[in-house]
């Protein structure tokens, strides 16, 4: 039991860097990435190949990242100087074109994919190892989470918000809004790549099926349901994902409707708390919220 | 200050701005009026390369600045505001101001990793901006709300608290009292005129007659894309063609 909780919550903090990532780009700077799986998969095949050629783990770790980072920059520099729409269009197609090629690139596996990637801590005895890679991967996490509110909480942070809510008033005021949205772009995929990774190096194996679409949607769905707040879009992905996969097997316990009536039957519900969700708090559970200012005047103080 | 030389702009294939020529000088406040669809947000689109312009050179300062990206016109002391107020609309009030603050260093990507401290008394300076902008407004007490739940007459004092927060040396206001309640019209005029008085330099499109009238020192007068006439107030209120191009669109 405890080796499986412990299973859980790993998960749980890969989706939460994920989340993180991803409101980072989309939350705070409006930045709508609809291939952010793609950055998770470049992560966790680059970590995967590097170890599997003789890499030391934490330096594969390392260069998965960046190399996540890197492939976002030029599809920023392309898009982001246009309209908003371009980079959605790309980054969704580019999605694509990675699932098609890990599919059908004979080195990185194919539809097989990747196995007997190097576990995390693999020498430990196996009856610690879970806790000890749990314990290293949320401090991870929070390390992640430290960091990112030390930038949204920077004037940088507040540059990228009104980004979000007006590029061009932004640029009107002298702000240089391209560079700043690529930069979001970047770190959000790069934590994309770091937390596929961790996920490469946890379960030991990699394939395309693993990286479909669709998570890149629950995300996004996590992110409208948590808000934009780093804690409110990672626990409403979790908590999302949590109940997706917890309502899957729902249909096999011999309820009175056919699979397929219960999958549909499943979305529509969903799609019904989101509406009544949306309608009663459009900006997620748990929004960002700014600083109160108070003003300390000078007669007060005097 | 600005001069304009032979602005021209069409949309696929319809000329919108036909060689408009302008210029304002040092502190002055200069008008630009003109009937509904006449050219003149587009001008203020071209002056800033919101839209990139068909023809014609923009000078600022003695400095050709035709085609510079909006962010460097914006930095080199030339700040706009919108006709339909733009503002960070999920950003409280106090926000708003505070991001228009120029050349940040907390803003730069680096300075927030290595330089905490010094940004911490940069943004204090930056809050005391704010705030004094906020009494000038007389929005202190809305600080903390989000913009998007002002009213259209704060929105419009916001835009111009957040181009003042940009330290502009001249501004373009783009109808700063359109949907404004009439009591603080007057107010706004009033901004304008010390605003001016501390040395800053006004282009202002304004469709309220009375307002603008009492504000600019000179109008130019704008319709069908070009530049109909120009001169003092009396003189642009007593001319036939002015008349003639308001009564022809109505
Ligand atoms: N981006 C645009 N695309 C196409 N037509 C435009 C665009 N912007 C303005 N126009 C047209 O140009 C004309 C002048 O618009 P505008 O400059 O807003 O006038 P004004 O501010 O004087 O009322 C209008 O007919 C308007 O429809
Ligand atoms: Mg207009």
């Amino acid at each position: 039991m405890a080796p499986y909780l412990a299973s859980l919550l790993l998960f749980g903090g890969i989706y939460a860097m994920l989340a993180l990532g991803l409101n980072l780009q989309w939350g705070h700077t409006g930045l709508v990435n609809l291939g952010f799986v793609a950055f998770f998969a470049l992560g966790a095949y680059s970590a995967a190949l590097l170890t599997l050629n003789g890499v030391p783990l934490l330096v594969a770790a390392v260069i998965a990242v960046v190399i996540a980072g890197l492939v976002a920059y030029p599809l920023g520099r392309l898009t982001l100087r246009l309209q908003d729409d371009y980079l959605a269009i790309v980054t969704f197609g580019f999605a694509e074109v990675v699932r098609i090629l890990l599919l059908n690139t004979r080195w990185v596996g194919g539809a097989d994919g990747l196995t007997g990637i190097p576990q995390l801590f693999g020498p430990l005895a196996a009856d610690v190892r879970p806790f000890i890679q749990l314990g290293a991967v949320l401090m991870v996490v929070a390390l992640v989470l430290v960091l990112a509110r030390r930038l949204t909480e920077s004037p940088y942070g507040r540059v990228l918000r009104a980004i979000r809510d007006s590029a061009e008033a932004a640029r009107s005021l002298g702000k240089e809004t391209e560079g700043y949205k690529v930069v979001a772009l970047v770190l959000g995929s790069a934590l994309a790549g770091l937390a596929g990774a961790i996920y490469a190096h946890y379960i030991g194996y990699v394939s395309p099926d693993q990286f479909d679409p669709s998570l890149t949607f629950l995300i996004f769905t996590g992110i409208v349901i948590g808000g934009s707040s780093h804690w409110g879009a990672a626990v409403g992905t979790l908590v999302f994902i949590a109940a997706m996969e917890a309502t899957r097997f729902l249909g096999d316990v011999g309820l009175p409707i056919s699979q397929s009536d219960f999958a549909q039957l499943r979305l529509l519900v969903i799609g019904l708390l989101l509406i009544v969700l949306m309608q009663r708090k459009r900006e997620g559970l748990w929004p960002y919220r700014h600083r109160e200012r108070v003003r300390v005047t000078r007669d007060a103080a005097a | 200050m600005l001069r304009l030389e032979a602005l021209a702009k069409s949309f696929g294939g319809f000329a919108v701005v036909k060689g408009c020529d302008l210029e304002v000088r040092e502190g002055e406040i200069v008008g630009l009026i003109g009937p509904n669809g006449a050219g003149k947000t587009t001008v203020f689109n071209l002056i800033t390369s919101a839209l990139p312009l068909d023809a014609g050179r923009v000078w600022f300062d003695d400095r050709d600045i035709t085609g510079f990206p909006t962010h460097r016109i914006a930095q080199a002391g030339l700040v706009r505001t919108f006709q339909v107020p733009r503002l960070f609309e999920r950003l409280s009030v106090i926000e708003n101001l505070m991001v228009a603050g120029p050349n940040q260093r907390g803003e730069r990507f680096w300075s927030v990793w290595l330089r905490p401290g010094e940004i911490a008394r940069e943004e204090k300076r930056n809050e005391e901006q704010a705030w004094e902008t906020l009494r000038f407004l007389g929005m202190e007490r809305v600080a903390n709300d989000l913009a998007a739940t002002l009213s259209g007459g704060q929105k419009k004092l916001l835009e111009l608290g957040r181009a003042l927060m940009a330290r502009p040396r001249m501004l373009l206001l783009d109808e700063p009292v359109a949907g404004v309640a009439p009591r603080l019209i007057d107010e706004i005029a009033d901004r304008i005129r010390v605003l001016r008085g501390r040395g800053l330099t006004f282009l202002v499109i304004e469709h309220k007659m009375d307002f603008i009238m009492a504000l600019s020192d000179r109008l130019y007068v704008m319709a069908d894309g070009r530049v109909l006439t120009e001169g003092r107030p009396e003189e642009v209120q007593a001319d036939q063609r002015v008349l003639d191009a308001y009564l022809g669109v109505a």
